[in-house]
């Protein structure tokens, strides 16, 4: 599964493999946000829809070194997960999460990115549920 | 082994390996190695490549199998070596052949070996089986599979255009296409949809199959409006079905794709008839463990 989505720089994406859901979607979507992160901090989950309608769920964290949104995009069974890091923000309350809660919208900026600039990104990514190397057709074998 | 031995060059030794088996010459420049039910399936062109260790732009010939799966050759010729590489496809996994000589005299003898193994080596997928079969698929759509041999392609900016294309496997029987829009409008009933008027069967002209469409109008469990096309094609042996879902905005230009995807099918068949005594005993031994 791979997911078209640019970020504002200096953002960093990361985005994963096709997911069948077979665990909880909440938990595996606050695991995400929390990977390899100092001292993260949840924000509440908030759903959304894509451009093209693809509902999505995210959940913002702030961490010892930044901020972070991970996004879950769905389709029937399959799962698609994005995770987006942002470098050096402050823990201002302003910028997003304090207290484990987190701001409907953030009006501080880290180097140029905002995190609202961010989820506004992840409305904007566009699926592509096909898993790596699968064939769903004869006529993808002899292109 | 017993199948395989039936291949087996006079001057050759049968030898299984881990992952199929070998015929193995007494000239060690010469062999023929089968790599059986390769995984995930792979498009012709990066097989051969890796099994050449380069790519090449060497064109290979499609084809099919003698029990019409779909296959390709390629030949290899240079001053150090000479061969044949052939593919065949399953339905989930694929036999490789490659065969090689240093030898020049050999190597019609080596390509005509590979070419039977690849062609003519049942896969035991059974022939009259649910199967895929070769159209040209929407340009610009995405795709999923569904159980493994259902393809539905989503048109572009899906799913708030709730256009999709479906692609049935196709069956081994002869249906009647009264019978196929009978069978599918009740599944659709399953999954929520309420019919609300129909129009059809009418006949459609296509190159290779007969062909009958219907026309259905309802809506899904949620109220959100359906429209579904079936196209039921067939001949003597097989029967197609390809499904439009749409919501009604854009009919015209999605069912000229609907149209375009089911002139495009191609009937599954078979390179030679199996009328011969001999090729009666082959099949026999088909049920004999190898």
């Amino acid at each position: 599964m791979r997911v078209a989505l640019s970020v504002p720089s200096p953002a960093r994406l990361t985005t994963g493999p096709l997911l069948v859901s077979s665990t909880d979607d909440d938990m595996l979507l606050d695991t995400l946000a929390k990977r390899d992160a100092e001292d993260p901090v949840l924000g509440p989950r908030s759903n959304a829809r894509t451009h093209d309608g693809w509902p999505f769920t995210m959940v913002r964290a702030c961490t010892a070194t930044g901020e972070r949104v991970a996004a879950m995009y769905r389709f029937g069974a399959w799962r698609g997960y994005v995770l987006v890091e942002l470098d050096g923000a402050s823990n201002d309350a302003s910028m997003g999460v304090s207290n484990g809660e987190a701001n409907g919208a953030s009006n501080g900026e880290a180097n140029g990115a905002s995190v609202a600039d961010i989820i506004a990104a992840l409305s904007t990514a566009s699926p592509d549920w096909r898993g790596d190397g699968e064939v769903h057709c004869i006529a993808e074998l002899f292109e | 082994m017993l199948l395989a031995s039936l291949y087996l060059p006079a001057d050759a030794h049968f030898e299984a390996t881990s992952d199929g088996f070998a015929f193995v010459f007494a000239d060690p420049t010469t062999r023929i190695q089968v790599y059986e039910r390769l995984v995930p399936l792979r498009g012709a062109r990066e097989i051969f490549d890796a099994a050449l260790g380069a790519p090449t732009t060497i064109p290979y010939r499609e084809c099919l199998t003698r029990a019409g799966e779909h296959a390709a050759l390629l030949g290899v010729a240079t001053t150090a070596r000479h061969g044949l590489l052939g593919v065949a496809y399953g339905d989930d996994s694929y036999r490789l052949v490659v065969g090689h000589t240093t030898d020049v005299t050999r190597a019609g003898d080596i390509a005509a070996c590979v070419r039977r193994l690849t062609l003519e080596l049942p896969m035991g997928l059974g022939d009259d089986r649910r199967r895929r079969y070769r159209y040209s698929p929407p340009a610009g759509w995405r795709s999923l599979t569904r159980h493994g041999l259902i393809t539905e392609w989503f048109a572009p900016k899906f799913p708030s255009n709730p256009t999709m294309i479906t692609v049935f496997p196709s069956s081994p029987l002869r249906e009647l296409p009264s019978r196929a829009f009978d069978r599918n409008i009740h599944e659709m009933r399953w999954g929520g949809f309420s019919e609300r008027s129909s129009a059809g069967p009418l006949a459609l002209a296509m190159p290779q199959l007969q062909a009958e469409e219907m026309h259905f109008v309802g809506t899904w469990r949620d109220g959100a409006p359906a429209y579904v096309d079936l196209v039921v094609l067939f001949d003597t042996a097989r029967t197609y079905i390809v499904r439009l879902d749409h919501d009604g905005t854009h009919t015209d230009e999605y069912r000229a794709v609907l149209y375009d995807l089911a002139r495009s099918v191609q009937p599954i068949g078979r390179t030679a008839t199996q009328a011969s005594a001999g090729a009666a005993a082959a099949r026999a031994l088909l049920h004999v463990a190898d």
